[in-house]
């Protein structure tokens, strides 16, 4: 009886054929908007953590700050130095730290003058291998530029587009007005904040912009990854002794990738309730329209009732009926939701990664929020329609056929 | 089924509907019998209460007050789901307007009923594509209501009423969404049926069709006359 009744209730969902599928395509886009939104968002959580992972969970990063917008360097009231940064080679628990400089330069080929961030490369072996593990990039052809020499290393975006033409390895340009040659390409790394820089080495920097111990940055690689709150506290006590400010005072940040990651995902937080907002106002309208959609064609459907109710269905029966029937559009409709979500928010991540960066823009879809929508998308056509059709099976057969 | 059993004793049926503050009493006190084995032609003028007086035979609807047996048992204040067995296993009904589920074949309209008294698929279409043929539709099985005549909805109607082998079959103005050629087909169907041994009660406002029954009723302002 009952495999009949649900044979019985397909046969008549697919015999009213365009009716059923409006309905399942009115309550899949609540679902698709939700799927969507929801994938693009903690795809971009995913993309951000990964970022930061590769960093590593052993290294401090130290600024000079003053300098509260811009690019580290411009504005920075009094700029880290390498005595700095040798005070924390000498501290306990320091396995190795690393300076780099950051500036914005003038470079010009045969056509034209673009602007551009150089940032500079260690010029001992082991910082240099660190900052090349820390950021997870190889040369792609050519090499990297020797120690003081006037060669520059470009990133395989800023190869590809800062000019007219392409740059190849033994090209020549011009950094403020200084002769360099290209002597390698990094390989592509996916994202767009690697690929567009350029690199030097350190003392090539140095010469370019007469600089004598300044470094804009300090990155600091702890022996172990428990020391480094102790490490943390070591080295703001030395760089205050160095630079001769108070507590409370620092003219300097000591920050862990890791703290980083907290306050951004605080903020990636927010975004995300904000876009689980959104996609919630579009599946409470979804809901609605399901309701509405369920509600007509229960309605529509009185006579229907009164007509099963004249050979002797029972009340029991009339609802279950209904109950399978919105309940079986209520799941096509959140399948079909889901596939059309996550189509279009891979179309999304396929159109946009390339322009806007891959590593934020990415799909990431959590199968715990799958699953819940495609029970809330039975549920609540199942609801929407059970109602309608208690209504209607509670009056008696003659009423229900006269509707 | 004894020949001469009797199927309905009512004893003063009333019906009353609320409108507001006013009551109308439709049906004034009905009291009368039908024997297994009659046709019975109801007739009367429109709001006589013959539709009120069908639908509370059939079990559609429920008396103000009264006693209504039907196989000896008052039907008065039984359960939604004792009526509605009583109507799926004992009761066929003719519509005016036929009634058959659009989505449905004429074989699938007439096997439905059977499916819901848990009769095994087989065993329904067999029966189903019997009482087809029987009403002359053997050869339009498969197709839906809208790709069929009037007479020949009815027909499928009819053959749905008579699915479950019922112990009467209701029919409210049979005819009156019909021409004069097929309801004299469907009417034709009928006497046969009656001719078979089936309990019938036909309501209707016209008169040419008195000449078919076994026994005539009356109503008039809700009280038989």
């Amino acid at each position: 009886m009952n495999g009949d009744l649900v044979k019985f209730i397909f046969l008549s969902l697919f015999r009213r054929g365009l009716r059923s599928v409006l309905t399942v395509l009115g309550i899949s886009i609540g679902i698709a908007a939700v799927v969507a939104l929801i994938a693009l968002s903690s795809g971009m959580q995913e993309g951000i953590k990964g970022e930061f992972e590769s960093l590593g969970s052993d290294k401090l990063i130290i600024r000079a700050t003053g300098s509260a917008f811009g690019p580290p360097g411009t504005a920075v009231v009094v700029p880290l130095t390498t005595s700095n940064k040798e005070s924390i080679d000498d501290l306990i628990g320091v396995k190795l730290s690393l300076g780099r400089l950051i500036r914005t330069v003038n470079i010009e080929d045969d056509e034209s003058l673009e602007t551009a961030f150089v940032v500079t490369m260690p010029d001992t072996t082991d910082e240099f291998e660190l900052v090349k593990e820390a950021m997870q990039i190889e040369i792609g052809t050519g090499r990297w530029a020797n120690k003081g020499s006037h060669e520059v290393v470009f990133g395989s975006g800023s190869a590809e587009d800062m000019f007219e033409n392409e740059v190849f390895v033994g090209d020549t340009v011009f950094i403020n007005k200084d002769e360099f040659e290209v002597s390698g390409i990094i390989e592509s790394t996916g994202n767009p904040e690697k690929d567009d820089s350029l690199m030097m080495s350190e003392k090539s920097m140095r010469d370019l912009f007469d600089l004598d111990d300044e470094l804009d940055i300090i990155i600091a690689q702890s022996v172990s990854e428990d020391d480094l709150p102790a490490v943390e506290a070591r080295i703001e006590e030395v760089l205050r002794d160095d630079r001769g400010v108070k507590e409370g005072q620092e003219d300097f940040s000591v920050e862990s990738p890791q703290a980083l990651l907290e306050t951004l995902s605080s903020i990636l937080l927010v975004v995300q309730g904000v876009l689980v907002g959104i996609a919630s106002i579009a599946l409470v309208v979804g809901s609605v329209g399901i309701m509405n959609t369920m509600f007509t064609s229960v309605v529509e459907r009185r006579r229907e009732i009164g007509i099963l109710r004249s050979f002797g269905v029972r009340r029991h029966t009339v609802r279950l009926l209904f109950l399978i029937e919105s309940g079986v559009l209520g799941l096509a409709g959140g399948l079909v939701g889901l596939i059309i979500g996550m189509s279009a928010a891979k179309l999304l991540e396929i159109v946009l990664a390339p322009i806007v960066g891959s590593a934020l823009l990415q799909v990431h879809f959590s199968y715990t929020l799958l699953i819940v929508l495609l029970i809330l998308s039975t549920v609540v056509g199942a609801v929407s329609g059970y109602f309608p059709a208690r209504e209607a099976s509670n009056i008696t057969p003659l009423e229900a056929l006269r509707s | 089924m004894a020949a001469k059993s009797i199927v309905y004793d009512l004893t003063d049926i009333r019906r009353n509907f609320e409108l507001g503050e006013m009551t109308i009493k439709v049906l004034q006190g009905i009291s009368l019998k039908i024997k297994s084995g009659e046709f019975v032609v109801i007739t009367g003028e429109s709001g006589s209460g013959k539709s009120t007086l069908m639908n509370l035979l059939g079990m559609l609807d429920v008396a103000s007050s009264g006693v209504l047996e039907f196989d000896n048992v008052n039907v008065v204040g039984l359960s939604d789901d004792e009526l509605s067995d009583i109507r799926g296993k004992k009761i066929g009904f003719i519509f005016q307007q036929f009634h058959l589920l659009g989505t449905l074949t004429a074989l699938e309209n007439v096997a439905l009923p059977l499916m819901f008294q848990g009769v095994h698929e087989e065993k329904r279409w067999a029966r189903a594509k019997k009482v087809l043929t029987k009403v002359g539709l053997g050869d339009r099985m498969h197709h839906k209501p809208n790709e069929l005549s009037g007479g020949q909805q009815q027909r499928v109607a009819i053959a749905r009423a008579l699915v479950n082998d019922p112990e009467v079959i209701l029919a409210d103005e049979p005819t009156g969404n019909l021409d004069s050629k097929t309801s004299s087909e469907v009417m034709g169907i009928i006497r046969q049926l009656h001719k078979e041994g089936s309990t019938i009660i036909l309501i209707t406002h016209d008169e040419h069709l008195v000449k078919f029954g076994s026994k005539h009723i009356v109503l008039k302002d809700g009280r038989v006359v």
